[in-house]
C-alpha cells in the first residue's frame, strides 16, 4: 500500500513536470504552430507529420494540447496558490490568535459555505471577460475556504504543543513563533491541500472552458477543445482523445500526489 | 422546533445574500450593465433609455433596491436573446432539468445507499472493493469527460442509443441521469460504506446481533441511522457539483434544460438570461442544502438537542 502510493505520486510527478516543461519549452519545440489553419488537411488521423491528427480546420491537435497545457497549468499554479496563500494566512491567524480573529473567520467560513460562489464564477467570468487573471483571480478567492478550515483546526491544536510554549518561554517573539514552530508544522498539510486543490481548479478551469468561457477563440484550450471534438468525434476520434488523456491523466496525477502527502500527514498525527 | 427554524432563517439569509452577489457581479463589476445587458449593437439611444428604465441614472442604494425587489418578484427583465420575458423562459425550461435531476437522485439513492446495503448483507468484499475501485475512478472523471466520452461510446460505437436526444423516449434519459449521478453516488458509496462497515461491526450491533435480532432488523433500527449521519454530510458537500453538473450533460446530450439554456446565454452575452440563471442555480443548491440539514435533524436527535 505505503509502496505503491508511492510509486503513482513518483508517476504523477514525472507526468506534471514532464507536461510544465513541454508547456514552457513550446515555442521552441518543432511544433507547427497550434493556430495555423491548414484547410488542405482537415481532420487527418493521428500519423507521422501530426502525431495526435488535425481538427476540424486542419490545426495540429498535438500543438494545440501542449500550447493549453501552458495556459491551464498557469490557472492552476496561480489559483492554487493564491487559495492557499489566503487559507493559510487567515486560518493561522484566526486559530493562533483565537477570541474575535477566530470568531470572525468562523462566519466568513459559514457564510462561504452556505453561498454556492461556484455558480456566480459562471457569472463573473462571462462579465468581465475570460483571461488568466480574471480565472485565477475567481477561482483563487473561491477556494480559501478549505484550507483556512484546516489551518485554522490546525494552528490552534498546535498553539497549544509544548514547543511553542517553549519557545515563548525563550523569549521568542510571536511572529518568530509562527515562522519557526508553526508554519514548519503545516508543510505536509499545505502540500496536500495544494494538491487536491490543483484538482479541483482544473476540472474547474476545464469545465468552463467546455461550456464556452475559454480564452477567445483560436487560443487553444482543453476544454474548448474536448466541447470541439464532441461535435466532431464521428469524423475524428482523435480530438476527444487527446484532450481526454491530457485532462484525465493530469487530474490523476495530482490526485496520487495529493494522497502521498495526505499519508505523510497521517503518519505524522499518529506519530 | 428552534434548530428547523435557525436553518430556515439562514435560508433566507442565504438568499438574500445570492442575490447582492449577483447585483454585484451585474452592476459593480467593470464593465456597463446597460451595455453588457441591451448588447453590442445597441444604439446609444436605447442605451440612454435602458439606464433610465433600470435605474442605472440613479443612487447605488436605489439600484440595489430596485435589483432585490424585482428579484424577489422574479421579474428579471426580457432576455436579449430570445426577446421573451425571462422569467418566462426559465419556467419552460426548467422542466427537463427536474426530470434529469430527479432521475439521477435516483441513481444517486440506489448506487449510493441501496447498494452498500445489498453488499453488505451479501457480504462479498470481492464485489465491494471493484466497487471502490470504480468510485475512485469517478472522482477524477469530471462529468464532461465521463459524458463525451460515454455518449461516443455509447452512441457512436455501440450504436445502442441514439446521438440526438429525445425526451419521448424513455431510454435517452438513461445515460444522462448515470453521467450525472457518477460524482455524487461514488462520493456517497464511499462515505456511506465505510460507515455501515464500522458501525456493523461495533459492540451495540453485536450486542444485538446476540440478543437475537436478525441481521435485517439489527441493520434497520441500529446500524443504517447512525452510518447514514455520518455520510449525509457528505452529500452536502455534492450537491453544488451535481446541480453545476446540469451545464455539462445538457450540453452533451442536448437535453434542452436550464444548464442548456446558461449554454446559450454565455455564448451569445446575454446577461440578464444569464445573472438570472446563476441566480436560479445557486438557490437551487442552498435550498437543496437545507433540505438535507432538515432531513439530519430529523435523523440525528444530537443535533436536535445541541440546538436546544
Amino acid at each position: 500500500m505505503h509502496k505503491s502510493t508511492r510509486i503513482a505520486a513518483v508517476c504523477g510527478l514525472v507526468w506534471i513536470a514532464s507536461i510544465a516543461m513541454v508547456a514552457l519549452l513550446a515555442s521552441l519545440l518543432p511544433l507547427r504552430s497550434p493556430v495555423a489553419i491548414d484547410l488542405s488537411h482537415m481532420l487527418v488521423p493521428p500519423n507521422a507529420q501530426s502525431w495526435a491528427g488535425t481538427d476540424q480546420l486542419g490545426r495540429d491537435v498535438l500543438s494545440r494540447l501542449i500550447f493549453s497545457a501552458r495556459e491551464s497549468l498557469l490557472v492552476v499554479l496561480g489559483a492554487t496558490s493564491l487559495s492557499i496563500l489566503l487559507g493559510t494566512v487567515l486560518g493561522c491567524a484566526a486559530g493562533y490568535l483565537g477570541g474575535i480573529a477566530d470568531r470572525l473567520l468562523g462566519v466568513l467560513i459559514d457564510v462561504s459555505w452556505s453561498v454556492p460562489f461556484i455558480v456566480f464564477i459562471v457569472l463573473i467570468v462571462s462579465v468581465t471577460g475570460v483571461r488568466p487573471a480574471t480565472l485565477i483571480l475567481s477561482i483563487g478567492l473561491l477556494n480559501w475556504v478549505t484550507s483556512a478550515r484546516v489551518f485554522r483546526a490546525q494552528a490552534a491544536t498546535i498553539r497549544r504543543q509544548d514547543f511553542v510554549r517553549t519557545a515563548r518561554a525563550y523569549g521568542y517573539g510571536e511572529w518568530q513563533i509562527v515562522f519557526r514552530t508553526v508554519l514548519p508544522n503545516l508543510r505536509s498539510t499545505v502540500l496536500t491541500l495544494a494538491a487536491y486543490g490543483a484538482v479541483e481548479v482544473l476540472t474547474l478551469e476545464t469545465g468552463l472552458a467546455f461550456i464556452g468561457l475559454s480564452l477567445p477563440a483560436p487560443t487553444p484550450t482543453w476544454g474548448g477543445m474536448l466541447a470541439d471534438g464532441a461535435s466532431y468525434f464521428a469524423a475524428a476520434w482523435w480530438i476527444v482523445a487527446g484532450a481526454t488523456i491530457a485532462v484525465t491523466l493530469t487530474l490523476a496525477s495530482f490526485q496520487v500526489i495529493a494522497r502521498r502527502f495526505e499519508r505523510d500527514l497521517f503518519n505524522q498525527s499518529r506519530a | 422546533m428552534r434548530a428547523l427554524g435557525l436553518r430556515v432563517v439562514i435560508f433566507i439569509a442565504t438568499v438574500w445574500l445570492i442575490v447582492t452577489i449577483a447585483f454585484v457581479c451585474v452592476y459593480r463589476l467593470p464593465g456597463d450593465p446597460a451595455r453588457m445587458i441591451l448588447g453590442h449593437q445597441a444604439s446609444q439611444q436605447s442605451i440612454d433609455e435602458f439606464r433610465h428604465t433600470a435605474g442605472l441614472d440613479q443612487s447605488l442604494l436605489h439600484q440595489y433596491g430596485n435589483f432585490t425587489r424585482r428579484a424577489f418578484a422574479s421579474d428579471f427583465g426580457e432576455s436579449l436573446l430570445y426577446r421573451r420575458p425571462v422569467a418566462v423562459l426559465i419556467h419552460e425550461r426548467s422542466r427537463p432539468t427536474l426530470l434529469l435531476v430527479a432521475s439521477s437522485s435516483l441513481v444517486v439513492l440506489f448506487v449510493g445507499f441501496v447498494m452498500p446495503i445489498l453488499l453488505r448483507s451479501l457480504d462479498t468484499p470481492k464485489v465491494g472493493k471493484l466497487f471502490h475501485t470504480l468510485a475512485t475512478v469517478q472522482g477524477i472523471t469530471p462529468p464532461y469527460i465521463l459524458g463525451v466520452v460515454s455518449l461516443a461510446i455509447v452512441a457512436g460505437g455501440l450504436g445502442w442509443v441514439s446521438v440526438i436526444f429525445d425526451p419521448q423516449r424513455l431510454k435517452d434519459w438513461i445515460l444522462p441521469s448515470a453521467v450525472l449521478a457518477a460524482y455524487p453516488a461514488s462520493v456517497v458509496l464511499r462515505l456511506f460504506d465505510s460507515e455501515l462497515g464500522n458501525v456493523l461491526h461495533s459492540p451495540y450491533v453485536l450486542r444485538a446481533r446476540a440478543m437475537g435480532h436478525g441481521f435485517g432488523t439489527v441493520l434497520l433500527r441500529e446500524a443504517l441511522p447512525n452510518a447514514l449521519t455520518a455520510a449525509l454530510p457528505a452529500l452536502a458537500n455534492a450537491i453544488a457539483v451535481f446541480v453545476t453538473g446540469t451545464f455539462f450533460v445538457e450540453v452533451i446530450f442536448d437535453i434542452p434544460g436550464l444548464g442548456r439554456l446558461t449554454y446559450e446565454a454565455i455564448a451569445n452575452k446575454d446577461i440578464a438570461l444569464l445573472s438570472a440563471l446563476c441566480l436560479v442555480f445557486a438557490v437551487a443548491i442552498s435550498a437543496l442544502s437545507t433540505l438535507l440539514e432538515l432531513s439530519r435533524l430529523m435523523i440525528d436527535p444530537r443535533l436536535r438537542e445541541h440546538h436546544a
